[in-house]
């Protein structure tokens, strides 16, 4: 089989002598949805930053699709992961679909037109924003913006994609819209995703697997359901947390921090 | 359908262009006709009206449409690089620098002329260097100086690792203050005439004598707008940050070093012949930006079109308003730039 999965291994980084990373190792597979939850200031969007290049400095390894992301031009490691960042810039004058053509960056010279036209197309019908392609980024309300970033990683037709928090500022309608999203991606193309997120029932229902991070460590990684363990959320997040099983058959179990009564 | 909104707009540009530029030479002190210099309807042509029209005031109009062109080009790649609408050639002290090599030039060569003996300045006539050198000289130093300020600016982005676009652009305003605070003293301590000649510089003004003086600002015009041309995918994804510049496969450290090296030639040349003309940097882009939207691909030669409209218009007004006085045209570019400017910010926008 192809190796077109994404590994790390005993990734550590400092930043202007603070550690922010230590010895970080895991594998994503080819079309695994993988999920990164922690704390804020744990070091979760800094490690999605190493992966897509925009922070280097860094030690251990990062091997995209069999290659040292170190060793990879900006364009070559664009063409291998997409990146949707955390808000987006909100006073940018281009259009919808100016920015969809921009995200093809990374293959001009190598795509046609033609090519690039259909990645476009199928990028805004997969995140319904044909609609409104033609409008200006800065008129957009956050969650169609959220929509039109998504869709820009998409069209950059890549192997992996990373988000940053891809539902924090979203309303609950956006936030199941983008969920849905994610996992058709994910599951018509099998693009690695992966997410940072506090969202933990959207790491309970989407992901293959889950890491925890705390502290620029990796203090867990395995699949959804370990999260329900008794406390290995308090673990992590250092509140406690309840199940909650919902009054319907097939019973979806959400899990919710308590706060504490005094 | 959008592509050809934007050629038939850059096309209607481009005329205007060329109708002022062809109107422009005939205005100025005195009215010129097409037939004092062609012979047309039976009239003889002049050979005095037609050296005034061909050293003086065609090579003077091709170098106002460069020197506008390359400011309007300019200011929009520096709006792009720093992401602030604000930034402008003279705000990163390029301009700055060069006003102060010419004052180094103008106050040396007064000294020059003060002290140097009657011998070597025979020496130099039967050279033919006194010319020569009286030309260049403040050009030259000009040159120089604004090489200085991006030089200092450079090495400082070099040091500070992951200097970011704020502090760039804030250490092109701390040497721009430096270089204007030395400027001062030269003004301070200057005599009158000298003082004068240094002030009318450092407001801005195109006196250009004969064809190849007029030329000198086309290659800051043709590296301008080849560099910008060619980037032209780069600077729009610059816009959206750093992050997604990269992640979208920019070079961005090197595509960032080559863009600002290459901008700041071509002010620098620029500015060595017409001093720091202000403002029309940074108001060009912004007017194209209305008429063509964002994208560099089709604002490049737009905020070219309008640099050159705006400065050939300028600099016809400057020496005709106060005919025979040719005042200095960064004075009028400001003077109807910024109402013009506040105009625009405040017009409701129509989408």
């Amino acid at each position: 089989m192809k190796d077109n999965g994404i590994k790390i291994s005993g990734l550590s980084l400092k930043l202007n002598g603070k550690r922010i990373l230590s010895d970080i190792s895991f594998d994503v597979a080819p079309g695994e949805f993988f999920c990164v939850i922690g704390r804020n200031g744990a070091g979760k969007s800094t490690l999605l930053k190493c992966i897509c290049g925009i922070i280097g400095g860094y030690e251990g390894e990062i091997n995209i699709c069999g290659r040292h992301a170190a060793g990879l031009s900006a364009r070559g490691r664009s063409r291998l992961v997409a990146y949707v960042p955390q808000g987006s810039p909100s006073d940018i004058p281009y259009t919808v679909r100016d920015f969809l053509e921009m995200s093809r960056y990374p293959w001009r010279g190598v795509s046609s037109d033609a090519d690039d036209a259909r990645e476009i197309a199928e990028a805004m019908d997969m995140t319904g924003i044909t609609a409104f392609s033609d409008r200006r980024l800065s008129s957009l309300s956050g969650g169609e913006r959220q929509k039109v970033m998504i869709a820009s990683a998409i069209a950059q037709r890549t192997d992996a994609i990373l988000m940053d928090e891809p539902t924090t500022y979203l309303d609950y309608a956006h936030q199941m819209e983008t969920m849905d999203m994610m996992s058709r991606v994910n599951s018509f193309r099998s693009v690695s995703m992966i997410i940072v997120t506090h969202d933990i029932n959207l790491a309970t229902e989407l992901a293959g697997r889950v890491a925890a991070m705390s502290d620029g460590r990796m203090e867990w990684v395995g699949p959804p359901s370990g999260l329900f363990e008794a406390t290995r959320l308090n673990g992590i997040f250092g509140v406690p947390f309840r199940r909650y099983v919902a009054d319907a058959p097939g019973g979806r179990q959400i899990l919710a921090p308590e706060r504490a009564v005094s | 359908m959008r592509f050809s909104r934007s050629v038939w707009v850059i096309a209607a540009l481009f005329a205007v262009m060329l109708l002022v530029a062809a109107i422009a030479p005939w205005m100025g002190v005195r009215l010129i006709s097409p037939d004092e210099i062609f012979g047309w309807r039976g009239s003889t042509p002049d050979p005095a009206e037609a050296k005034i029209f061909w050293q003086l005031r065609v090579p003077r109009v091709i170098m106002a449409l460069c020197a506008g062109a390359t400011f309007g080009i300019c200011g929009m790649v520096f709006q792009a690089l720093f992401r602030n609408p604000l930034a402008e050639p003279s705000l990163l002290g390029v301009s700055s620098g060069a006003a102060l090599g010419a004052a180094i030039a103008i106050r040396v060569g007064f000294s020059a002329g003060i002290l140097g003996s009657q011998g070597v300045s025979y020496l130099y006539e039967a050279v033919g260097w006194q010319r020569l050198f009286g030309e260049m000289v403040t050009p030259v130093f000009a040159f120089a100086g604004s090489l200085l300020a991006i030089s200092i600016i450079s090495v400082f982005s070099r040091l500070t690792r992951n200097a970011n676009d704020a502090s760039l652009l804030l250490a092109g305003v701390a040497v721009s203050s430096l270089f204007s605070s030395l400027i001062m003293v030269f003004q301070y301590t200057g005599g009158a005439v000298e003082t004068y000649k240094l002030l009318s510089w450092t407001m801005g003004g195109i006196s250009v004598v004969g064809m190849s003086e007029g030329l000198r600002a086309l290659p800051s015009l043709i590296l301008a707008f080849a560099m910008s041309s060619f980037c032209s995918t780069e600077l729009d994804l610059i816009t959206f940050g750093d992050e997604i510049a990269a992640t979208r496969g920019v070079e961005l450290e090197r595509t960032k070093r080559l863009l600002f090296a290459g901008m700041s030639l071509s002010v620098a040349l620029v500015v060595a012949n017409c001093g720091p003309i202000s403002f029309l940097g940074l108001i060009a882009p912004h007017v194209a930006r209305r008429f063509i939207g964002a994208r560099h691909r089709s604002l490049t030669p737009c905020s070219a079109a309008i640099g050159a409209i705006a400065l050939v218009i300028c600099d016809t007004a400057a020496r005709t308003l106060w005919a025979p006085a040719d005042i200095p045209v960064g004075i009028i570019i400001c003077f109807m730039g910024a109402p013009f400017f506040l105009w625009l910010l405040f017009k409701p926008r129509e989408r």
